[in-house]
């Protein structure tokens, strides 16, 4: 693996190459009676910002520095990480964590083997105006710039706040079957907060936008955008009403949209929720779950989206899944572990907050694909109903198969017409009773950022999709 | 290991004074984490994690820079003292920050937050107290239709916060987690619950309780139903509470927010805010809670805050930043949940006062109502409306519980749902850091479909 300029990764670790030190790890953990072992070795730096009214209330630079390793016998996983990269320590964490997988064995119900593909491969990172050389001072400029825009949005506006997070990370990834892949990356985040203020009510609304690469590749009217739309809401909430309580027709915009195929559906299709023999979606791969029109996707491999990846955190080459193809169940989020356990192919949804963490079956860019409505006759044809918009949260719980999300706005729709704006109606259902209500899918499309958390661990996902129809949802108001 | 991270600080804060810091502060954290995941009544994971770093803030004048690193090797540790000074060199001076914490009064003694057999607890161990959980879900279910999974976790840490205005504290703590789910049966027949333990000490926890009542609390959720929407009494048991007060109350009262103007609480102190039955206090000092510690993540003395008394608000929850921006006493409420995140402003032990009635007296005493064991869902924080899925929830008539229920909300706003609190439980129980009984609503909107 070739070096790469003198203040990279490489020479931060006493001059031991990363490939050395994780066939130390490999090497350590087989030797003390593991199968099968890997190890991410990883150098992130992050800068994190938080703009209220133009003035920084945080600024932090941190910075990352570990190496996470996992052993496996028979079935029986251990894992635990070091921020020690000497020699001396990898070896003893390896050794220490083959010893754990080694003391559960007795407790192991399935045995199986890792016998998956390989991959070698080094993806650097390219991007204009690159996170990790830009000065922060460039940073907190824009950022200030967009609190600013704001603020004088309107004469109402008393408060903005903007975050600003970005991350570069240098991973590593080696396993004992001879996969050796080194992905370096950076993303970005921005979520503005705006609130109103007139003599009625005090109202708050956000927006968020997420990407890839580097500051110089987002267009400039993704920032106005981000800087006008939380503006517009708040603004607009002024004169709502809150939801009176009841089940309705509802159009859910592509915020909410995505956040429900997010919640109420991929987090089924995760596969350690199938290992587990406690997912709504058992036993029913290549079956119907919902209308024919209902196509649903998460797709790592789109360019320039911020949860995207060339390899995923077990360095397997991440593949567009299809998790609903014409309503039809047709792929599972894997891992490697949950692969080789479910016998279907690893497609690359391995992820890990960091070094810190095991790697889970997760998402990464999940939509659902668009169909051919008109979004203004699907209001007119609606005649009673909720428009609802953007998600202030959501949960879910894929065993009972339970979901909620609040959403942070909405919109009468009486007469098939747009009337009353609302605000802070949830909606609630059952992930496999809510596809087949969904009898209308419109010809747009948005992607909304975000950040996902399961089993403690936070990964940043994209979630999108057309507005759509769906029928007879309790709405919950106060 | 206390010591040397002591003197670890006291070395990164002479650096940053020589980097052009006028104030500084270091948090250095030494954790072991042990876990134990388990899947399909089986282990599906063992892990240990050895975790070290540290959370750096400089000041130079009223610039506020912040740093942290995975690390406590010497040459990783100048780098986060530099990045820190680089952060506060480039950020907007902040008018509102005055100065770091200090403190003139004594550190209390915390009795009951370390426990040296979880310090030490081996992989075994760990492996004995999940098993024996996931047993105790068989024994209630039987083991063919279950598929429990569970967690258990005990964490030992040694944490220290210096800082250049003379705080130089450290503590040791110890915590553990057991939680047990169980999903039982397949199809319509199918249902799923978790019940979930966290102590300071090992022995405090039962794994057979835990796991028994996991198993328990799935099979009283079938046959779930909708019901008629409309207005009713709502009792909030422990756990439910745990994210209605915890954060919907409890978040509510952080200064930060309510200086901000994004509380629904602003402007309250000395109002009536609750029914005059409330009284909450928010208390770090409780032995052995898990929300209590000697002194706060700036290294501030703990103490024990009064919040509501008989209905009237009396305190917000400050840190140094919020109290010297209004001049107030700091209440010691600055809370990082590891040295990888910003101190924020988090309640420590939120303690609800028990009443004298039962919990089976409540619903006994119930014409029509809705008893909600578990939500997850939080307010609008500045308007306060609430909108509430109940994941865990039952129709209560004539005085019993008739049936579980689905896809079935409550909303209210905060502001009326503390005051339309008018019965408090004896029932005690602690669910995360929040200590609570039941709480009976008198109205509340229903909507289910």
């Amino acid at each position: 693996m070739a070096k790469d300029s003198p203040d990279s990764f490489w020479y931060r670790i006493g001059g031991i190459e990363l490939e050395d030190l994780a066939a130390i790890a490999i090497e350590t953990g087989l030797n003390a009676g593991a199968t099968f072992v890997d190890i991410r070795i990883e150098n992130t730096r992050k800068t994190s910002l938080d703009v209220v009214n133009q003035i920084t209330r945080t600024t932090t630079i941190a910075t990352e520095i570990g190496a996470g390793i996992r052993a496996f016998v028979n079935g029986s996983w251990a894992f635990g990480h070091t921020s020690d990269l000497t020699s001396a320590g990898i070896k003893q964490a390896a050794k220490s964590i083959t010893k754990m997988a080694l003391a559960t064995q007795p407790w192991i119900a399935e045995r199986f083997d890792i016998d998956v593909p390989t991959f070698k491969d080094t993806i650097k990172y390219k991007a204009k105006t690159p996170v990790s050389t830009t000065p922060i001072e460039f940073k907190i400029d824009l950022v200030k710039q967009i609190s600013k825009h704001i603020s004088q949005f309107d004469e109402r506006i008393n408060n903005s706040r903007v975050v600003y997070r970005d991350i570069y990370t240098e991973l590593y990834i080696a396993n004992s079957l001879g996969t050796n892949v080194r992905e370096d990356s950076g993303r970005m985040v921005f979520i503005s907060f705006s609130t109103a203020k007139d003599i009625q009510s005090t109202q708050q609304a956000h927006a968020a936008i997420g990407f890839s690469g580097g500051l110089g590749d987002i267009g400039d009217d993704r920032i106005q955008w981000m800087a006008e739309e939380p503006s517009r809401v708040a603004l607009s909430l002024l004169s709502s009403k809150a939801v009176k309580g009841g089940v309705y027709d509802i159009i859910a915009d592509p915020v909410l949209n995505g956040a429900m195929i997010h919640e109420a559906f991929g987090h089924a299709c995760e596969g350690d929720s199938l290992t587990g023999g406690s997912s709504v979606l058992q036993n029913k791969m290549s079956t119907s779950v919902g209308p024919e029109h209902i196509n649903l996707s998460d797709d790592p491999t789109l360019n320039g989206h911020l949860g995207s990846f060339v390899y995923d955190w077990e360095g397997t080459c991440a593949k567009k899944r299809v998790m609903v193809k014409d309503g039809i169940l047709s792929e599972f989020l894997h891992t490697l572990d949950t692969a080789s356990r479910l016998n279907m192919d690893a497609n690359g949804a391995a992820r890990a907050t960091s070094f810190m963490y095991p790697p889970i079956p997760r998402m990464s860019n999940t939509f659902m694909e668009p169909g051919d409505w008109d979004l203004e006759e699907l209001i007119q044809d609606t005649k009673e109903g909720v428009i609802m918009c953007n998600v202030d949260y959501g949960y879910t719980d894929s065993t009972k198969g339970q979901f909620m999300f609040k959403a942070t706005h909405g919109q009468l729709i009486e007469n098939g017409e747009r009337t009353t704006v609302v605000r802070d109606a949830s909606i609630a259902g059952i992930i496999l009773e809510i596809l087949p209500k969904v009898d209308a899918i419109c010809n747009d499309f948005f992607y909304d950022a975000g950040s996902c958390g399961t089993q403690g661990q936070m990964v940043w996902v994209m979630s999108g999709g057309p507005h759509i129809r769906i029928r007879n949802v309790p709405v919950g108001g106060v | 290991m206390k010591n040397d991270l002591l003197d670890l600080g006291s070395h990164i804060i002479q650096q940053a004074e020589k980097l052009g810091a006028t104030q500084s502060e270091v948090y250095l954290e030494s954790s072991r984490i042990l876990e134990v995941k388990m899947e399909k009544g089986h282990i599906k994971l063992a892990s240990e994690k050895l975790d070290v770093g540290c959370g750096i803030r400089t000041i130079v004048g009223k610039q506020i820079g912040v740093s942290y690193i995975t690390s406590l090797l010497q040459g990783n540790l100048d780098q986060a003292v530099q990045d820190s000074i680089k952060a506060a060199n480039a950020s907007v001076p902040d008018p509102d920050f005055s100065s770091l914490a200090s403190s003139d009064s004594a550190y209390p003694t915390v009795i009951g937050i370390f426990d040296k057999s979880l310090a030490q607890l081996s992989c075994e161990e760990a492996v004995d107290m999940m098993t024996r959980g996931v047993q105790a879900s068989y024994e209630v279910s039987g083991e063919l239709r279950n598929m429990v999974e569970g967690d258990f976790t005990s964490k030992s840490i040694t944490r220290v916060v210096v800082n250049s205005l003379g705080i130089n504290e450290a503590s040791l703590e110890t915590q553990a987690e057991l939680t047990v789910y169980s999903a039982i049966g397949s199809g319509e027949d199918r249902c799923s619950s978790g019940d979930y333990q966290n102590t300071r000490t090992l022995r405090e926890i039962d794994p057979e309780k835990i796991g028994m009542s996991s198993a328990q609390k799935a099979l009283r959720l079938r046959g779930a139903k909708s019901i008629a929407s409309g207005d009713m009494p709502l009792i909030l048991t422990p756990s439910a509470l745990r994210a209605v007060l915890g954060f919907g109350f409890a978040e509510a009262l952080d200064a930060r927010q309510v200086q901000d103007g994004e509380s629904y609480l602003v402007d309250s102190i000395g109002s009536e805010i609750a029914s005059t039955e409330l009284e909450i206090v928010d208390n770090a000092l409780l032995p052995g809670a898990i929300g209590s510690r000697p002194f706060d993540a700036e290294g501030t003395p703990s103490q024990n805050t009064p919040l509501i008394v008989s209905g009237v608000l009396r305190n917000y929850l400050h840190d140094s930043y919020s109290s010297s921006k209004t001049g107030v006493k700091n209440t010691s409420n600055a809370f990082r949940s590891s040295y990888r995140v910003i101190p924020r402003i988090k309640a420590s032990n939120l303690i609800v006062r028990p009443g004298t009635t039962t919990l089976d007296d409540m619903i006994s005493e119930m014409t029509e109502g809705v008893l909600c064991v578990d939500t997850f869902d939080r307010p609008n924080m500045v308007t306060g409306e609430l909108s509430a899925m109940i994941m865990e929830g039952f129709l209560i008539k004539k005085g019993e519980v008739k049936h579980a229920l689905k896809s079935t909300l409550f909303g209210i706003t905060m502001q009326d749902l503390l005051k339309r609190a008018t019965m408090i439980g004896s029932d005690v129980e602690s669910r995360g850091s929040v200590l609570s009984p039941s709480i009976l609503i008198d109205s509340v909107k229903i909507t289910s479909g």
